[in-house]
Order: structure tokens, then C-alpha cells, then sequence
């Protein structure tokens, strides 16, 4: 499947641009259909080339929950270039003889690899995606050791209050749509993979047509090309038709609530809600609502609860992902309050709200989103990875948008937004209930 | 002893919209639970109201701005870090000038940030990585350490005590402190911060600066161990190492720097805790190692960072065990050697990629007392290193013998192990 010497290909590979915008471009390559976005950064000397795949959480079946993150896992191992040559993964060989930055993640819809580099490694880096994309070898001497580590993993998370209730509510708050787990998947499931389920998952994702190269920094884009081309326009493509099931979730007709006891000290109130995808302007105006209501110190909810004691914290949670999805609003109770009474006075603080309490934020949520945007913006790795969501999204086209969107985004908008977010009968209710809580 | 009232360091960058500041008030005094709670009170304290704004009308007039100001507290400085857009610079330097030279402290946010540190405090019980930390420090540093970490309780209770002339005092022995700050960003706003921070500090140093004396690591001649059981986490944390009983002026700070690297380099795979006791022996997600609290004049620690499952508790302690021991024994090979000064030339020149990374990293230079050309002398000096020289400073400061390990998690769970391996063991609940 990966040989360079295949008789039957008569055609020069070409990198050919398919799209510009701003100065991004997008390009896919004749043999296979890898897509490669590409920002040139001149000056810098630094790389960050970032693929990823098409492939997440949501593309997992029910019993195999967190399956692809482990597969993330096991792209460090060594390929079969690499046992052939008698070496260690070349992926960890690289950063163990050079220092570079390496690292991957998994999300719902996508899973990302990066090196970040200086530039006289960029061909290294290259020819080291292009292997593990079709060679992995996946072995138990291998394997297990590395499951051990996502065990690991889970408990760490696991063992956090917040991400507890999280796992409860999104499970609760979606029936049918595989968003409906965490990325990590359950406990029980990660202890049954099997190398052989594994392989299967590797065999139909990892593909150059299910994959798209970015490429951020100091790299001509001549020798983009030619360096791509030399690596990658051997692999082949997929037979198979990559599907992806499309499942709308059913209409949610009333209050759902989950409930979570363990022996902490802590106490959370979470009030999960559905937002639209990625990048569509009602995400942003979610994002801008929930920052308003708690996303800063000077936010409506800090200063009604945090401020006054009622609560240690009030955060928000927003995913950029492709379909309608689950975001939270969650609060830390303090000693002087419960579940019953915080809920009835963030209802009341959220039925009340009036255009003219939203006025005063909004210049300020969305000036700081703007400058938070630049920050992101500001390094290769930043720029790399954010261009992953707006290509896990299918929107790179507007990459350069948001401060446009931003700027558009009215008081009346924000205020309808979270009535609908808010709206009670689509609610879902989680509370972490600590039974170590001290008297005094 | 620093002589200058200000001094600073300038990233230069023509082409970024952003620019970033860290400005460090360097006010080291001798230390105590009541003075760290007075300084995180004022911390708060000090965004929250000047001469011609309200705490809101503050917020407000840099939140439109998209600026941020941040104040926080770091082991005797207080740090006022600023990121936002080139354009908005002036507006944001006048807002720091009416923050630093009219704040108004006034008594309803002190009670308001009293309630909010208290329950910040409270939830942070649950936090068994802060906890282990808590104790390895406690073991390290004396309460009177500008480094010192102090119980929760003991902080709340402090907290409670201070009062609006605590802090005004603090206030003015700030600003008679030496300042400096590392700034990035284009040529002429880094000039005009320059211009705005000038005007602002005091002509004069308060010889009231000069009365901190550098405090010595705790030294331990056996292994010591303290656990704190936590019962809603799933893994225990640990943190496991060891006092260094020199500065980072010393000749053999690099050869120790080095070897630490080696052993386990702080982020990514390299490290040889993360080769065996994560991938080879799947027993933790994350293992690293590193030096830490280091400076021209004080002497620090080397601390090693992970969790294990309770399951996996006994095997994964043991290993770490085991690769300390090797390397104190053994050293380093010349393989390794090679490729970690490789490592350590690429580490650096990455921090290029990040305009905000290069500020931080220039100015951690300045907290820990290296000049520039110092430091330039020091990357030098670890490509010239041989393992001899790395083996020497292993088994001179790194003692298999004389370790410092505390844990925080699920304890009770494995008590009867820990107690094998550690009969000595102290349990806290």
C-alpha cells in the first residue's frame, strides 16, 4: 500500500490550489487527496505542521467508547519503517534527539498530531506523519503498557469533581448523538479494547483522504510542495467510501437532571444547554452570552453569586464542534447555599435579564475576545491548532471572520440567546452533591 | 542586592500587533502565613478601585479596551502582568499609573475579596496535586522563606485578620521596592512604557528594601515522608525530590541542571522517567522532573511530579525509586549526553515561536538573578559539559538516601503497602 515504486502510477503528483483566502491557501495532492492548508510566517525559523483526522469521539460504537484517543496513543509507537530499520518510533526518536515540540489530541470530530520545530527539520517531520499515517503496527507488547497509561489518564480526570458531573450530564442531556460521551470513553470500555479493534479503527480513519496537512511558519511555499509531494504523494487513498453518521438529536420536551454523590467536600451545580456548531454566528453569540454571564470577573453571575459568597466559582463551557453539541454553566457552592436555592436564583437572575444589563458587557466581552484572538494568533502552534477546528468544522474559509462576527453581535441577540439557551424545558440539570461536607 | 529603582528588559518585535508586560515588585521580607495572606489580599486589592474609578468603572474602562491587567503574587515579588493590542497601550499605561499611584483599597472590597479568597481557598481542599506540593515545600522551605507555602486553614485564618491598613502599608513599601519588567512588542510602544513606568516609580529605594536575607533549604539527612489522605480523587499525586544545597551561581549548577534534564525534562517525552516508568512500565500519564526556586543567591530544590492509581502505587514509587538511584550510581551516558544538549538548544530556540513565551522567559531569567550575557555563558557552558562532570554533580546533590516524597489522594486506600515500603510514613486527613 505504501510503496514508492508503484509501475502503474504514470502521472506527476501535483500540490494543486484549490482555494486563497487571506493568506491561507488551501491545496490537495493529485495522488490521494491529502488536503494541505498553508500559512507562511517568514522570519521566524520556526515550523508547526499539525494533520489531522478526520475521525473523533462521535465516530466511536457503543462498547468502544474513547477508542479513537487510544489510537492517538499508539502513533508514537514504532511503524513498521521503523522496526524495519531496528529503531524506536521515529516520532519519539525526533523530539528524544532533537527537543522538538510533540504532541497529538483527540476531540469529538477530529484527532490532531503536531511538531512544532526549527525549520531545517521540516522534512523530517513530514516524512514522519506520512509513515505513521499507513504504517502503524500495533502489537500487545506495545499496547498494553500504553492502556495502562490511558487508565491513567481517565483517572486523573475522573477524579476531578467537575469532569465527573460532566460525563453524567452530557450522557443525560444527549440520547442518540455520540457526543453523548467524553472523548476519554468510559473506564470499563478502555479496559476491552483489543489490538484488532484498534486496527480496524486505524484501517478505515487514517487515510490521506480523510486528512488535511497544515502547515504554519517559515517554509516557502515551493518547497512546501516539493517536500510534501515527496513524502506523502505515494499513500494511497481509501476505497471505501469514509462515512460518518449523520444523527440529529430528538427534540428535548422537558428538564432532564443527573446527580452525582461522591465522598468530597465539594458541591457544583451544572446547567447544560444545546448550542449550534462551529463556526456558525450562533455559536459566537453563544460564546459571547456565556462569557457575559460568567465567563469574567466582572460578569453577571460572579457578581451576583461569587461576589457575594454564594459561590467559589462560576465557569462555562463551550466546544467548537461540528454538530449541535452540549455547553454547560456550572457554579461552586459555597457552605452558605444548596442545589434548590442557587438554582432558583439563577433562574431568577436569568429570567429577569433585560437588553439594558447586557449593554454594558458587551463592548467589553467582545474587545477582550478580539485581543484574545490576536494572543492565540500570535505563534505558529496557536495558529495551527485553531486552524484544526475551523477544518474540523469544514469552514477554513472563515478563518479570518470572527472579529467581523464579533463586531455584528447586538445586546438584543445575546439576550434572545440565552432565553433559548436557558429556556427550562430544555435544561439539563446536573448537581455533584459532596457528602464530606464540614458543618462549620 | 539590587541598587537600580527600575530596570527593564525589551523584546523587540516590529510586526505583532500584541504587546505584553510583566512588571515584577520585588519585595522580599521575612515571611509568615499572616504576610502571604496580607500580600493575595492585595493582590486583589489593588484592581478593585483608584482615586477616579470604582472597582466597575475599572474593569470597565479596560475590558472596552480588551486589555488585561492581572496582579499576582510569586514568592516575594508581586507581579502585574498586561497583554493587549499595540494600539491600546497608552490608554492601558494610564490605567496602571492611576492602579499603582491612587488605589483606594476600599473597605466593602476588602470585605467582598476576603468572602471570594476564603472560598477560593476552601474548594482548593480538594486539590491533591497542591496538597502533595504543599507538604515537599513545607519540608523544603522555612515558614520564613519568601517561598514558604502554608496551610489552608492557617491562610484563612489570616486572611480574615487584615485590614485596609495592612494594606496601605504593604502599598508603600512597594513602591519603594526595586521594579522591574520585560515588555514585548514594537520599538516604540516598548519606548513609551519605558517612559510610563519611569515617571511613575519613586525617585528613591527605601532602605526599608534592603533588610531580606537569602534563607537556606531545609537540610534532610534521611528520607522523609508525608502523605495527606484526599478521598474523591482517583489517583495520588506525588511530589518526590530533594534540597540543593547550592545557588545557580555554582560551577556545578549546570552539570546538576543537566543531569535533572536528563532524568526527567519538564514537558514531552524525552526524560527518562517519562521512557521507563510511563512507557515502558505504563504505571503514570505524566512523570517529570526539574529544578525549582533557584536563584543567584538562594540555594532550591529538585522535585519530581506524578501519580499513580492506588493500584499501581507501590510499583510506580518503587520505579521512580529506582531510576533516581541509577543515575545518582551511574550517571548519564554519552548518548544521552549528546542528545540532551541538542534538546536543550532546540528548547530554547522554540521560545522564538511566541512572543508571550519569550517575555516569560526573559523574565524568569531576571527572577532568578542571570543577566543576559550570563545566561548566554550558561547555554555555553552545557554544550561543553561531560558526563563526568554531570555524574560528579549527581551523586553530590542528588541523594537516593535523602529524599523528600509526599503524596495527596486516596491513601487510606493503599495504607498498608505505603506502610511496607515506608514505615516512617506520617498520614494526614
Amino acid at each position: 500500500m505504501t510503496s514508492k515504486n508503484n509501475p502503474k502510477r504514470t502521472k506527476k503528483p501535483v500540490l494543486s490550489l484549490q482555494k486563497s483566502v487571506g493568506s491561507l491557501s488551501l491545496y490537495t495532492l493529485s495522488t490521494n487527496g491529502l488536503q494541505v492548508l498553508f500559512l507562511h510566517m517568514p522570519k521566524t525559523g520556526i515550523i508547526t505542521s499539525n494533520i489531522m483526522y478526520k475521525v473523533g469521539s462521535r465516530d466511536e460504537n457503543r462498547g468502544e467508547t474513547g477508542i479513537a484517543h487510544m489510537l492517538e496513543h499508539m502513533l508514537f509507537k514504532p511503524t513498521k519503517h521503523d522496526i524495519d530499520a531496528g529503531i524506536d518510533s521515529s516520532a519519539m526518536q525526533f523530539e528524544r534527539e532533537t527537543g522538538i515540540t510533540l504532541n497529538a489530541n483527540t476531540w469529538k470530530d477530529r484527532t490532531c498530531y503536531y511538531f512544532s520545530y526549527p525549520k531545517h527539520h521540516f522534512s523530517r517531520a513530514l516524512r514522519i506523519e506520512a509513515e505513521r499515517m499507513r504504517d502503524m503496527v500495533l502489537t500487545d507488547a506495545e499496547f498494553l503498557p500504553e492502556r495502562a497509561n490511558v487508565l491513567s489518564e481517565y483517572d486523573m480526570y475522573a477524579g476531578d469533581e467537575d469532569f465527573a458531573l460532566s460525563v453524567g450530564i452530557v450522557g443525560t442531556a444527549l440520547h442518540t448523538h455520540p457526543y453523548g460521551h467524553e472523548t476519554i470513553g468510559y473506564r470499563e470500555d478502555i479496559e476491552s479494547y483489543t489490538c484488532e479493534k484498534l486496527t480496524q479503527f486505524y484501517n478505515t480513519y487514517y487515510v490521506p483522504n480523510n486528512a488535511t496537512l497544515i502547515i504554519v511558519g517559515d517554509v516557502s511555499e515551493s518547497t512546501m510542495k516539493h517536500v510534501v509531494i515527496e513524502h506523502f504523494a505515494h499513500l494511497t487513498s481509501s476505497t471505501k467510501t469514509i462515512s460518518r453518521l449523520s444523527i440529529h438529536e430528538p427534540k428535548q420536551e422537558g428538564v432532564r437532571t443527573v446527580s452525582i454523590k461522591r465522598n468530597s467536600t465539594k458541591n457544583i451545580l451544572s446547567l447544560a444547554f444545546r448550542h449550534d456548531g462551529f463556526p456558525h454566528i450562533s455559536w459566537f453569540e453563544t460564546m459571547t452570552a456565556l462569557t457575559i454571564l460568567a465567563g469574567e470577573e466582572d460578569s453577571i453571575l460572579h457578581k451576583k453569586l461569587v461576589d457575594t459568597g454564594l459561590a467559589s466559582a462560576v465557569s462555562t463551557m463551550l466546544e467548537p464542534t461540528y454538530d449541535t453539541n452540549v455547553g454547560m454553566l456550572t457554579v461552586h457552592l459555597t457552605k452558605k447555599t444548596n442545589h434548590k436555592k442557587i438554582y432558583a436564583k439563577i433562574r431568577k437572575i436569568l429570567d429577569t435579564l433585560t437588553i439594558a444589563d447586557i449593554q454594558p458587557h458587551l463592548k467589553k466581552v467582545i474587545a477582550r475576545s478580539i485581543t484574545a484572538e490576536y494572543i492565540t494568533r500570535s505563534s505558529s502552534l496557536g495558529i495551527a491548532q485553531e486552524l484544526v477546528e475551523y477544518m474540523s468544522a469544514d469552514a477554513w474559509e472563515h478563518f479570518y471572520e470572527t472579529e467581523d462576527i464579533l463586531r455584528h453581535i447586538t445586546a438584543k441577540e445575546i439576550l434572545t440567546r440565552i432565553q433559548t439557551l436557558f429556556a427550562e424545558d430544555v435544561l439539563t440539570i446536573g448537581s455533584f452533591i459532596g457528602t464530606n461536607i464540614p458543618t462549620k | 542586592m539590587e541598587t537600580q529603582k527600575l530596570t527593564h528588559t525589551h523584546i523587540v518585535r516590529e510586526y505583532e500587533h500584541l504587546t505584553t508586560m510583566i512588571l515584577s515588585i520585588r519585595a522580599f521580607t521575612p515571611y509568615s502565613a499572616r504576610e502571604h495572606a496580607r500580600r493575595l489580599v492585595y493582590c486583589e486589592l489593588l484592581t478593585a478601585g483608584t482615586r477616579m474609578h470604582t472597582r466597575e468603572q475599572f474593569q470597565n474602562a479596560l475590558g472596552v479596551l480588551g486589555a488585561d491587567i492581572s496582579v499576582s503574587l510569586d514568592a516575594g515579588y508581586i507581579d502585574v502582568i498586561m497583554q493587549t493590542t499595540d494600539s491600546t497601550v497608552p490608554k492601558v499605561l494610564a490605567l496602571i499609573e492611576a492602579m499603582l499611584i491612587e488605589p483606594t483599597f476600599p473597605q466593602h472590597e476588602l470585605k467582598r475579596i476576603k468572602t471570594l479568597l476564603t472560598n477560593t481557598l476552601t474548594d482548593s481542599k480538594e486539590d491533591a496535586r497542591s496538597h502533595a506540593y504543599r507538604l515537599f515545600a513545607q519540608a523544603s522551605f522555612t515558614p520564613d522563606d519568601r517561598r514558604a507555602v502554608f496551610d489552608i486553614d492557617a491562610l484563612i485564618t489570616e486572611i480574615s485578620r487584615v485590614t485596609v491598613s495592612d494594606i496601605r502599608t504593604l502599598h508603600a513599601i512597594l513602591l519603594s521596592c526595586p521594579w522591574h519588567y520585560t515588555a514585548g512588542g514594537k520599538s516604540a510602544t516598548l519606548a513609551r512604557i519605558q517612559k510610563k513606568l519611569t515617571h511613575i516609580h519613586p525617585r528613591k529605594i527605601s532602605g526599608d528594601t534592603l533588610w531580606y536575607t537569602p534563607r537556606d533549604i531545609q537540610s534532610h539527612t534521611e528520607t522523609n515522608i508525608t502523605l495527606r489522605h484526599v478521598p474523591s480523587k482517583q489517583n495520588i499525586e506525588f511530589s518526590i525530590g530533594g534540597t540543593i544545597p547550592i545557588t545557580r551561581t555554582h560551577h556545578d549548577y549546570p552539570a546538576l541542571l543537566f543531569g535533572i534534564s536528563v532524568l526527567g525534562l519538564y514537558g514531552g517525552f524525552t526524560g527518562r522517567l517519562m521512557s521507563t516508568v510511563r512507557e515502558k512500565e505504563g504505571l503514570t500519564y505524566g512523570i517529570y522532573a526539574r529544578i525549582e526556586s533557584l536563584t543567584s543567591q538562594e540555594t532550591g530544590v529538585w522535585r519530581i511530579m506524578t501519580f499513580f492509581s492506588p493500584r499501581d502505587t507501590i510499583r510506580g514509587i518503587t520505579s521512580t525509586l529506582r531510576e533516581i538511584r541509577a543515575i545518582h550510581t551511574e550517571g548519564i551516558t554519552e548518548a544521552e549526553l549528546n542528545r540532551f544538549k541538542q534538546i536543550l538548544v532546540t528548547r530554547y530556540t522554540l521560545i522564538e515561536d511566541s512572543l508571550i513565551k519569550k517575555v516569560a522567559e526573559a523574565h524568569t531569567r531576571y527572577k532568578t538573578g542571570i543577566s543576559e550575557d550570563a545566561f548566554t555563558l550558561f547555554k555555553r557552558s552545557l554544550t561543553a559539559l561531560t558526563c563526568e562532570q554531570v555524574h560528579k554533580a549527581l551523586q553530590t546533590y542528588l541523594s537516593p538516601d535523602a529524599l523528600i516524597i509526599c503524596g495527596a489522594g486516596p491513601i487510606l486506600t493503599v495504607k498498608n503497602d505505603l506502610a511496607k515500603l515506608f514505615p516512617t510514613a506520617e498520614v494526614s486527613e
